[in-house]
């Protein structure tokens, strides 16, 4: 059986997020309705205007920094 | 206890609605950083007009801790006029929807119960006015509280950040129930409105 690329993509993940949100909204699940806008609103700090990185894990058992910065 | 003033411009006040906005300029300009307008340490601005509804708490030594500005939506209002791509809908209208903005807290009250005596007084007077409804765009972690203490605070469009902060539109009804629910969230026994002071005119045409 022929494997294909699975079609998700990140307008693919936000539009399902939204229309989860709509729905939120209309059942009046409130709670539910913030925190998937702030999940909407997470895919614009990731690449968007936030520009957001997350920091690159160190690998274990990396040496520590030698000297000071204030020499 | 709570005053409402009625009108930026009224003159039986004008000591309180200095204080006020002077307390406006101190937690929005120089703690948040906002950039908005002020006039010799005041923060004021066209959405404060002689119809608008202020709450306003003192402390012991009648220092002010707390305050609100509430505005009519039937005329030009910061959350249609501003941000109005916020609302994925139709914006909230009407001579019974009232745009709740400026809501300060002194920094040193931030634990205490003061914020809820100003949620309290505020249903107390939507239902003094008859407005049914409340909406305006608010910060999402204050909103998340305000939820966990009994407002029914539905969203109006997703969540934007501005200035830093993640806030959203949203609005919720004022009825009896929701006052009920913030009384008994934070243990207020009966009304915390002490004074009304409204516009000169207003007092004589009630007269």
């Amino acid at each position: 059986m022929r494997r294909t690329e699975p079609p998700y993509d990140e307008a693919w993940a936000i539009a399902r997020i939204h229309e989860v949100w709509e729905w939120a909204v209309a059942q009046n699940r409130h709670f539910v309705a913030y925190l998937l806008g702030m999940a909407i609103l997470a895919f614009d700090l990731d690449d968007g205007n936030g520009k957001f990185k997350p920091a690159k894990s160190k690998p274990a058992g990396a040496p520590a920094p030698q000297g000071s910065k204030h020499k | 206890m709570v005053h409402v003033v009625v009108g930026a411009t009224n003159p039986n006040c004008r000591g309180l609605l200095a204080a006020m906005f002077r307390q406006r300029y101190d937690v929005f300009i120089k703690e948040k950083g906002w950039k908005l307008k002020s006039y010799n340490g005041l923060e004021f601005d066209q959405y404060d007009t002689p119809d608008t509804i202020y709450l306003m708490d003192f402390d012991r030594n009648d220092d002010i801790v707390a305050s609100m500005r509430m505005n009519r939506t039937d005329g030009p209002y910061m959350l249609a006029d501003i941000f109005g791509e916020v609302c994925e809908g139709p914006i909230p209208r009407g001579v019974d929807v009232w745009e709740l903005t400026r809501g300060a807290l002194s920094k040193s009250m931030r634990k205490s119960g003061y914020w809820g005596r100003m949620q309290c007084a505020m249903l107390e007077s939507a239902l003094l006015w008859g407005a049914k409804k409340a909406t305006g765009f608010f910060t999402v972690d204050h909103i998340m509280k305000q939820m966990r203490v009994g407002l029914d605070i539905k969203p109006l469009g997703p969540p934007k950040i501005v200035d830093g902060e993640a806030n959203i539109a949203a609005e919720f009804p004022f009825n009896s129930q929701t006052l009920e629910r913030l009384r008994l969230s934070y243990g207020i026994d009966g009304p915390v409105i002490e004074q009304i002071h409204v516009m000169p005119q207003q007092t004589k045409a009630a007269a």
